[in-house]
């Protein structure tokens, strides 16, 4: 079974709450935005951690414990700002750049061409999730399942 | 329409309800002929006999669930008559006591505003008291007048206790009883009177959709009425602020609220007008010696809160002096909380000020009035304790009085050690945050004064945090602050920057839109690195 990871954005003062009662999370999430759940989602399927590890402008995010998800982090608004500006910041090259040396260091053998451009397309989407949530100032959740 | 028996409404429709006969006897003609005609078109089609036979059977159907309907429909009828003449009597008997028993108080109480305004709402008080104008002769108009009567002496009363709840359940029970009582509702005025009194009800509690179509009803129904006339204008005037409520500028559109109503303008945060209404409120108290101390003292106390929210410290001493004027004045009359709360306000208010001697002076008297031993919630009293010690302690640091603070604070320690110990045993602690606020403050004092305490401290405090909320409040991240800020006077800079570090995350976490904060926190961050 693949695992699967999903970002969400939610309203910033909601983050308290679930934090504070994680149980409450999985309900949260199945709620649609009109409901008051979360305000949008991006399913980043099983290459979330490939991901994130090639993005460490994304700063770690708050470990959450107690739900059904088998890990889960939040940032909060400010947080969320700061990663995206990083995100924001960096250069075509400098992405290329990252999948080349990662993929050395996992088999030696350099990238295929459409390795890359799936890999492009996956961080522009997720580029624009988080710079779509910094504007609306919301806070983000990476569900994984 | 005569008084009804509700054994004769039973009996004619299980006999003879197939005609229509109880409607006729209550007086709903129309639906009876109605139900006279559909019976009489089921048996012609069943006498007549042929192929129009056949369609006979199709209309006993409605027939027999129209019948069983006016079953249930009778049962509510006679329950909400019998209901409301028990509560007529029992009103009407009240009344005839309270005149009988003191006719000179009376006098008294009709000459002096202040007791109307404050016990009716301002619709009950614009109402005619007498509202239908027809001779008084008829016991049913006599009826429906005294419904009106206590319906708006019981709205009155629901809304001055804040009791929204029975003030609308009164307001829906006299229009349903006017309603089942009314033959024609265009040419009844109580009834019109029924849906003005309750869209103003609700258009005072704030259900202003609820309250624009009762208004829009009553105006609709009571236009054709000439003693209705001013109720019926007052709710246009409210409609039409319901239309445009942005346009209501000053004390032009406000005529649904009395000044003894001024809480509910509190609720609505217009803090301006209330503070108006409420100094007036305390004029007409002090006019009237009626000698409620305690009342004039919690609309001093409500004047206080107002004009703390305008920023108008000058009154909001005055009013707090007059607390203090009172509970003196008056020896016992002012109860022992709300002296001390005035005390408090005061102290504060001073504090703000820099005024350190004063408010200590304040801090001193209130904490005189604690009694712990007192009925009511021990911990919540503790915890009041609590605040207070606090609040000295901060006074005698700033008059440099550091032996004194240490003695606040050492007693306050005392109090939240047992608080939390109630706490690890399971039972409720008043209010966390405020504790672990208190905690950390104290460990802020301990960092120059008492420099091995401050650590266990700042734990206690975010142990109290754990168990409360799993840490995630600003009372933990001012724990760690205030941890920061020791390690940085030992020296211990990567310990102080992870410190920081977490007061950042729970700020961002707690309190998002606190950039201030946020970027102080950072900046200190920065400065650590």
């Amino acid at each position: 079974m693949s695992v699967q990871g999903l970002f969400y954005a939610m309203p910033r003062h909601g983050l308290r709450a679930l934090l504070v009662e994680p149980s409450a999370m999985d309900d949260y999430l199945q709620r649609s935005a009109e409901q008051g759940g979360p305000l949008a989602v991006l399913d980043q399927g099983s290459w979330w951690q490939q991901d994130m590890q090639r993005l460490p402008e994304i700063e770690p995010g708050v470990a959450v414990e107690g739900t059904l998800a088998q890990h889960c982090w939040a940032w909060p608004a400010d947080m969320v700002n700061d990663s995206a500006q990083g995100l924001a910041a960096i250069s075509a090259s400098e992405l290329v750049q990252r999948m080349h040396a990662w993929q050395k260091a996992q088999d030696g053998a350099p990238a295929d061409i459409d390795a890359l451009r799936h890999w492009v397309r996956r961080q522009a989407a997720l580029r624009s999730f988080w710079q779509a949530a910094a504007q609306r100032r919301d806070a983000v959740l990476l569900y994984v399942v | 329409m005569g008084e009804k028996n509700p054994r004769w409404a039973l009996g004619l429709l299980l006999a003879v309800g197939w005609l229509g006969a109880h409607r006729f006897y209550l007086g709903r003609h129309a639906s009876a002929v109605a139900q006279l005609a559909l019976s009489l078109l089921c048996a012609a089609l069943w006498l007549w006999g042929g192929p129009a036979a056949r369609y006979a059977p199709y209309l006993l159907g409605p027939i027999v669930f129209w019948l069983l309907r006016d079953g249930f429909w009778l049962f509510d009828y006679f329950r909400i008559e019998e209901d409301m003449d028990s509560r007529l009597s029992a009103f009407a008997q009240s009344q005839l006591d309270e005149q009988t028993s003191m006719p000179a108080a009376k006098a008294q109480v009709a000459a002096a505003p202040i007791p109307v305004s404050v016990a009716q709402p301002s619709v009950a008080a614009a109402l005619p008291a007498d509202p239908p104008p027809k001779p008084a002769t008829d016991p049913q108009i006599d009826k429906k007048s005294l419904a009106i009567q206590m319906a708006q002496k019981h709205i009155g009363d629901a809304l001055a206790s804040q009791d929204v709840q029975t003030a609308h359940a009164e307001a829906d029970t006299l229009v349903r009883y006017l309603a089942q009582r009314s033959r024609k509702p265009q040419s009844d005025p109580h009834l019109a009177m029924a849906y003005l009194l309750q869209g103003m009800t609700f258009y005072q509690t704030g259900q202003l959709d609820a309250a624009r179509k009762k208004l829009q009803m009553g105006v609709h129904l009571g236009a054709a009425f000439a003693e209705l006339a001013q109720p019926v204008q007052q709710a246009q005037v409210l409609l039409q602020r319901l239309r445009s409520p942005q346009m209501a500028p000053g004390g032009a559109a406000l005529p649904a609220l009395q000044p003894g109503q001024y809480p509910l303008l509190m609720q609505s945060q217009d803090w301006a007008q209330a503070l108006t209404w409420c100094e007036q409120t305390i004029a007409m108290r002090q006019a009237g010696q009626d000698g409620d101390v305690h009342d004039l003292a919690q609309h001093h106390l409500h004047a206080m809160e107002i004009a703390q929210h305008l920023g108008d410290a000058e009154r909001q001493r005055v009013h707090g002096q007059a607390v203090l004027a009172l509970s003196l004045r008056d020896g016992g009359g002012v109860p022992a909380p709300m002296q001390r709360s005035a005390l408090q306000q005061l102290g504060d208010l001073y504090q703000a000020q820099g005024e350190h001697r004063q408010a200590n002076g304040y801090y001193a008297q209130a904490l005189a009035l604690v009694d712990l031993r007192s009925s009511g919630n021990a911990a919540a009293q503790a915890l009041g304790l609590c605040m207070l010690l606090q609040r000295l302690a901060s006074t005698h640091a700033a008059l440099g009085e550091t032996a004194q603070a240490l003695q606040c604070w050492q007693r306050l320690a005392l109090y939240l050690d047992s608080l939390d110990r109630l706490d690890q045993q399971g039972q409720r602690m008043p209010d966390p945050e405020a504790v672990s606020v208190m905690l950390a403050d104290y460990a802020a004092f301990a960092i120059r004064h008492q420099p091995t305490r401050v650590k266990a401290l700042v734990q206690q405090a975010l142990r109290i945090q754990q168990r409360s909320c799993r840490g995630y409040s600003l009372a933990a991240a001012r724990a760690y602050e205030v941890f920061a800020n020791f390690l940085a006077a030992h020296g211990q800079t990567d310990a102080r920057r992870s410190a920081l570090k977490k007061a950042l995350l729970l700020v961002q976490i707690c309190d998002p839109d606190n950039s201030a904060h946020l970027l102080q926190l950072k900046t200190s961050i920065r400065e650590a690195a």
